[in-house]
């Protein structure tokens, strides 16, 4: 579904990524792990489109994406959340996830319609519902407590109907609890038909959680595998605890 | 009570609110536009040319005029696309600047000597006008353009990974913005018989946005109550008239130390809006209660 | 063409000095200070009243200026920086916006919107070096304009309180916790760079022979031009760019007509937005700042 090939990203004279390749399969729940200025934040950014590669290719579903502007990858069907959770101020919980289909065909002058409205407020009813977050429909979104303000841009990415989503650790900041229903929703968005890509920190949470891992060090790949396979590889050992 | 009576403070709030309006569309995006004048004074000037001097009707021309400040205003948004924040402000008020000094080198218009004989202004048109910019602000801050807009001035990274093209919309909001504004700068000098480059110089930009600031720009009605104010004020106060400019000032520096959101922000409108709920609610039990009391 | 080159030189100084105000506030402290313009013009006409009205000679009313800028600096910074939250990006500019306006409209109630004279009260020859007519007058301003730079400079880079300018420019959390008083030093950053409009100010109303209350405007927004062409919080661009476009700007009344100059602060400011928004020696991470 996600094909990297040999992507090199350069920051003046910081090589944020080198010579990366990544395949990442359709239904899959795949991890992106490493420790601090891995990369991985950059490798979102690239593939979202909020930066664009020094050399080599990206491919989405046979579509060429590497020059592509960060607003046509998501109407491809990628999309995203943030590190830091950017929720947008002024804005109640249902306003929020809306917004995320704002594009879904009625931003345009020729789709504006009363039907397009109605579907597009039953699809945000229905992931509200999906995230527990409908006695909170009206409430301002940064009043929500932490655990609640997570699964809300998580609600929102998923408003724009992707294909593929990205999460920039999401389990940042939770409790056991919260990780245990955090990875709960992402096994149920894989199997609302959704490929789901996750960055992350906490390795229990992504060996239990990750069909396939990419172990990323210095911006480059140092492990592609199943859990178990990553989890003996001695360079990924090194990475982790060497230091 | 006189005053209100007077056709000519009528009108110039009307005028005000309209073109506060427009900035506030254009705001509503987060684009905070310091040349916001300008684009009306384009408005102006191009009605009144083709009133004065080509002799077409009134309505069309104000409504080239301010079609015509459309297109500068999409002008405008292109070098912003690539500013934010103050940058974005100061290269407005920069656009802004460079309109003043063409008109002001324009023979044909009449440079610094400025442009008269326009007429034709009324008090019913004004608010004619008024009402049909106050619907179509209402629908389009409801609409999922409107929507859109508030999305990238909150966020313009979010905007776009959400699939919003904040090129577009930052076009657009310029446009229609300018637009608006340049409707009441049409009306304006058709008001006024004369108008020169100075009439919509920098500080006019600035009271616009003050206008906007000052009512609360997380709403529609916040610009409106805002510009009422701030235009009515001091002419209530006769003595104050010659203070006009202090008072803005001073209320500027006030509202941003207490309260920077603006009179009416979002917050209050649902408080009020829980207010009536329940108002109404407490009505219904009472009457059924009377009712049912009776029976 | 030479005798240009020199009167741009002189607006040229006069674009520097107040265009260091906005660029020290700025880089200290991340703020445009839309009333640096009318401190300028403040300080202006506190020299004209200290040279008609207590009647005293040049130096005196360059220093009043100068002391009396600096307090309605720090006016300024009490009013409309330090109760201003700055969650709420843009306003503390906009504040400043209301100053610039309260003490413009009160000036002009004042002194009246006509301009007044300010005497010349410097008695000293005039050199002639080959055709070109340099007076006294403006040798003195701009010996007087470099020695303020050449002075701010020192003091940004060699006293401890620059440094602790410095520090809070590059991150006050940080200064804080190394024990700087950043709010002391806030002030103390308003206190100086309305120090260096006020002197501005005298010097021309020295060199036009008269001071209007409105130059706070028009040479004030334009000097908002200079700094971010030369990069907002870069002290040598400011400097940079003020010689640059004041020069530039005479040239083009010179050749054009005085009603086309007006455009060229502005012309260059939208090319440098558009093409190099960090300005001419600014750095990338001032942008994201603003």
């Amino acid at each position: 579904m996600l094909t990297l090939t040999n992507v090199t990203k350069n920051f003046g004279g910081l090589k944020a990524i080198q010579s990366l390749n990544l395949e990442v399969e359709e239904g899959q729940i795949h991890g992106v792990i490493g420790p601090n200025g891995a990369g991985k934040t950059t490798l979102f950014n690239l593939i979202t489109g909020f930066a664009h590669p020094t050399s080599g290719e990206m491919f989405f579903r046979e579509g060429d994406i590497s020059s592509n502007k960060p607003y046509q990858i998501a109407r491809q069907g990628i999309a995203r959340t943030f590190q830091n959770i950017r929720l947008l101020p002024g804005m109640t919980v249902s306003e929020s996830v809306m917004s995320g289909q704002l594009n879904q065909r009625i931003t345009g002058w020729k789709n504006h319609s009363t039907k397009n409205i109605r579907r597009a407020k039953k699809n945000v009813d229905e992931l509200l519902d999906f995230f527990k977050l409908s006695p909170y429909k009206e409430t301002f979104a940064l009043e929500l407590p932490y655990g609640l303000q997570r699964s809300l841009e998580i609600a929102r990415a998923l408003a724009t109907e992707p294909k593929l989503l990205l999460l920039d650790e999401p389990a940042a900041g939770m409790n056991e609890q919260e990780t245990e229903m955090l990875a709960e929703d992402i096994a149920r968005i894989r199997g609302e038909g959704c490929t789901v890509v996750v960055i992350e920190h906490d390795m229990s949470f992504i060996m239990g959680l990750c069909d396939r891992i990419t172990v990323l060090n210095f911006g480059m790949k140092i492990a592609d595998g199943t859990g178990d396979e990553v989890r003996n590889n001695p360079e990924v050992i090194e990475a982790y605890l060497g230091k | 009570m006189d005053i209100i009576a007077s056709p000519a403070l009528q009108i110039i709030v009307g005028i005000n609110i309209i073109m506060a309006l427009g900035l506030f569309i254009t705001v509503s995006a987060g684009q905070f536009s310091l040349g916001h004048a300008s684009l009306a004074g384009i408005g102006a000037y191009i009605s009144a040319v083709l009133t004065v001097n080509l002799h077409w009707p009134f309505l069309a021309a104000v409504i080239v005029g301010a079609l015509a400040a459309g297109i500068f205003g999409a002008i405008f948004a292109i070098p912003a696309l690539r500013t934010r924040g103050i940058y974005l402000s100061v290269l407005t008020l920069g656009l802004g600047e460079l309109v003043r000094v063409f008109f002001s080198t324009f023979e044909y218009t009449g440079g610094v000597a400025g442009f008269g004989g326009m007429k034709g202004t009324t008090v019913g048109i004004v608010y004619l006008t008024l009402l049909f910019c106050l619907i179509a602000v209402g629908i389009l801050m409801r609409s999922p353009l409107g929507r859109a807009f508030q999305t990238v001035a909150a966020d313009e990274m979010v905007a776009e990974a959400l699939g919003l093209n904040t090129v577009r919309l930052k076009v657009l909001a310029f446009s229609l913005g300018g637009m608006m504004t340049a409707l009441g700068g049409a009306l304006y000098a058709h008001f006024m018989f004369f108008i020169d480059p100075h009439s919509f110089n920098y500080n006019q930009s600035v009271f616009l946005l003050i206008f906007v600031v000052f009512g609360g720009m997380e709403s529609m009605w916040g610009v409106v109550l805002g510009t009422l104010i701030l235009t009515l004020l001091p002419e209530y106060f006769r003595g104050l008239d010659q203070w006009r400019m202090v008072i803005y000032g001073l209320v500027l520096i006030f509202m941003m130390a207490v309260r920077p959101q603006g009179i009416i922000t979002k917050r209050l409108l649902r408080k009020v809006g829980r207010g009536f709920a329940y108002i109404n609610k407490r009505n219904k039990e009472l009457w059924r209660f009377e009712s049912n009391s009776k029976s | 063409m030479l005798q240009q080159l020199i009167n741009g030189l002189m607006l040229g100084s006069t674009y520097a000095l107040i265009a260091l105000g906005y660029s020290l506030v700025f880089g200290v402290l991340g703020l445009i200070n839309l009333a640096h313009g009318e401190i300028f013009m403040l300080g202006g006409f506190i020299g004209l009243m200290v040279v008609t009205v207590a009647q005293l000679s040049l130096p005196f009313a360059i220093l009043g200026a100068m002391i009396g800028a600096g307090l309605i600096g720090i006016i300024l910074e009490l009013l409309c920086f330090r109760p201003v939250k700055r969650s709420y990006f843009l306003a503390p500019a906009l504040s400043t916006i209301g100053f610039g306006i309260v003490v413009r409209d009160l000036m002009v109630n004042y002194v009246g919107s006509e301009p007044k004279v300010f005497p010349s009260t410097v008695q000293l020859p005039d050199f002639q070096i080959g055709s070109l007519l340099i007076s006294s007058v403006q040798l003195l301003i701009l010996g007087a304009s470099l020695f303020l730079m050449v002075g701010l400079t020192l003091f940004v880079n060699r006293t401890s309180l620059g440094r602790a300018m410095r520090a809070v420019a590059e991150n006050p959390v940080v200064a804080q916790l190394q024990g700087v008083n950043v709010a002391r030093i806030t002030m103390i950053t308003f206190f100086v760079s309305a120090l260096l409009a006020g002197a501005a100010g005298v010097f021309i109303g020295l060199r036009i022979g008269k001071l209007s209350p409105f130059i706070g405007t028009s040479v004030g927004l334009k000097a908002l031009a200079v700094v971010i062409i030369g990069g907002l919080g870069n002290i040598n661009g400011a400097m940079l760019a003020g010689l640059l476009v004041g020069m530039l700007e005479i040239l083009a009344s010179a050749y054009l007509g005085a009603a086309y100059s007006d455009a060229i602060p502005w012309t260059l400011l939208i090319i440098i937005l558009v093409f190099r928004p960090s300005g001419l020696l600014g750095s990338k991470t001032n942008v994201d700042r603003a």
